[in-house]
């Protein structure tokens, strides 16, 4: 016993080496871990506090193109709008409010901290559980897709962007085909969507949507446009390369879209669909 | 108390230009420049080894928790660490250690700073990037990024410790 204590203080370094190394990777596993991850929202709490106050200095540098952007979408919201319209017939432009069933909230917050030159990279936001954001919501700009919620602490929010490895969203052509876009690590501004069946018609410039196949976001949504596509080697699909709207680099006002039936929808399909 | 308030003056300040520029500069995926690791470089030679160790985890924690990585910068960081010990007494042969001494261009010649420094700037970048991708498929992506960030870092950290430890003229 002697002898062993006397082993190890000599080889103390070696020893406490392992033991730190051994620490850090198990940070690691718990950073993968969802269920452990409400362990590190006390760590997200400050370094959010440390990313507010940095946001402040920086916010005015993007200011102009943000502008730009908010015109825009004012543009487009007035255009679509009762009073952009002539209306011919009063009786059938009636809103019917029975009808109409609302899905989507659109909560407006802001990033206040993004990575882009990693392989996973995320974003934090300025609102919290203490404004109703939850696991898993959509996050989306007037112009494009953002990614989706990752973590939550009171006041802030960490989100999974599209420049993210694992990241996946369910994406649409003009013509209705679907498949899977995701991001191989090349260019900041270029995704690629997978399985697009060889019969879709694809035209170089088209807007890509998101689509009716996505759990978290609504449908319809822009996304980016068509730069190319090519069919690998005996795969019976074709790749496309999309470009992006979404500039992370200077992007920050954003929207979280909360589904309102969401929980009745999950845990019908559980039911359904037998997920464990 | 000198030194100490030193290093803490260095840490904040490679801190802010990490989080604050570099951060913000994106040129391509395969360059992303880490220069913290000078505070550990530069620490004094004789300073506890264990000590080393713990002060690497810690810095190295510090930006897990601020890019959300989990343990990733504190791994590598503790690794460098380790690893300094046995590069110091290995390039012993053509440099002397005082009881003052600390690793900087003023107490030696620049190209032995650079010669040690660049070889635990690599291994870290490497270290770092092949935790964070975790995939030997992705093998030549690492190593193509691990040489250039080294490079711009390599020079970025020359550079600081110029400026930082200015070299008195006799």
């Amino acid at each position: 016993m002697k002898s062993l204590i006397a082993f190890i203080l000599n080889h103390r370094f070696g020893f406490s080496f392992i033991l730190i190394e051994l620490l850090c990777f198990y940070l690691i596993y718990l950073q993968h871990n969802y269920q452990s991850s409400v362990l590190f929202n006390k760590g997200n709490e400050v370094s959010g506090k440390i990313y507010s106050e940095k946001n402040r200095i920086y916010q005015y540098i993007n200011l102009k193109q943000e502008n730009e952007q908010l015109v825009f979408l004012n543009a487009k919201l007035l255009n679509s709008s009762i009073y952009a319209h002539n209306i011919i017939n009063t009786l059938s432009y009636v809103k019917k409010d029975t009808i109409l069933k609302q899905e989507y909230v659109f909560i407006p917050a802001r990033i206040i901290n993004a990575t882009f030159n990693n392989r996973k990279n995320y974003a934090t936001l300025n609102i919290g559980k203490s404004q109703g954001v939850q696991r898993d919501m959509a996050v989306i700009s007037s112009i494009g897709i953002i990614g989706s919620v990752k973590d939550v602490s009171e006041h802030y929010a960490t989100v999974i962007t599209l420049l993210h490895k694992d990241f996946k969203v369910n994406c649409m052509l003009k013509d209705g085909s679907c498949g899977p876009l995701s991001w191989d690590g090349e260019s900041k501004s270029i995704l690629q969507m997978e399985d697009v069946p060889l019969h879709a018609k694809i035209k170089v410039g088209d807007t890509v949507y998101t689509s009716h196949l996505s759990h978290i976001f609504p449908m319809k949504l822009p996304v980016g446009k068509v730069l190319s596509y090519e069919r690998k080697q005996k795969n019976s699909f074709y790749t496309v390369q999309v470009e992006i709207f979404t500039d992370f680099s200077s992007i920050q006002n954003i929207f979280v879209v909360k589904q309102i039936y969401k929980n009745e929808k999950d845990s019908l399909e559980k039911i359904s669909y037998q997920i464990k | 108390m000198k030194t100490f308030f030193l290093y803490t003056l260095q840490f904040i300040i490679l801190f802010i230009i990490q989080i604050g520029f570099l951060q913000k500069i994106y040129l391509t995926p395969y360059c992303v420049p880490f220069i913290y690791i000078s505070v550990i470089l530069t620490l004094p030679v004789h300073l506890k080894r264990e000590s080393v160790l713990v002060i690497g985890f810690f810095i190295g924690w510090i930006f897990d928790i601020l890019y959300d990585t989990g343990g990733i910068h504190a791994a590598a960081l503790t690794a460098i660490s380790y690893f300094r010990y046995y590069w110091l007494k290995f390039l012993e042969g053509t440099e002397r250690y005082g009881e003052e001494y600390f690793p900087s261009i003023r107490l030696s010649s620049p190209q032995w700073f650079i010669t040690y420094i660049s070889i635990p700037v690599l291994l870290h970048h490497f270290l770092l990037f092949f935790i964070e991708a975790f995939d030997l498929s992705e093998i030549l992506f690492v190593l193509l990024k691990t040489i250039l960030s080294t490079i711009v870092s390599v020079l970025f950290l020359y550079f600081f410790n110029l400026i930082f430890y200015p070299i008195k003229r006799k």
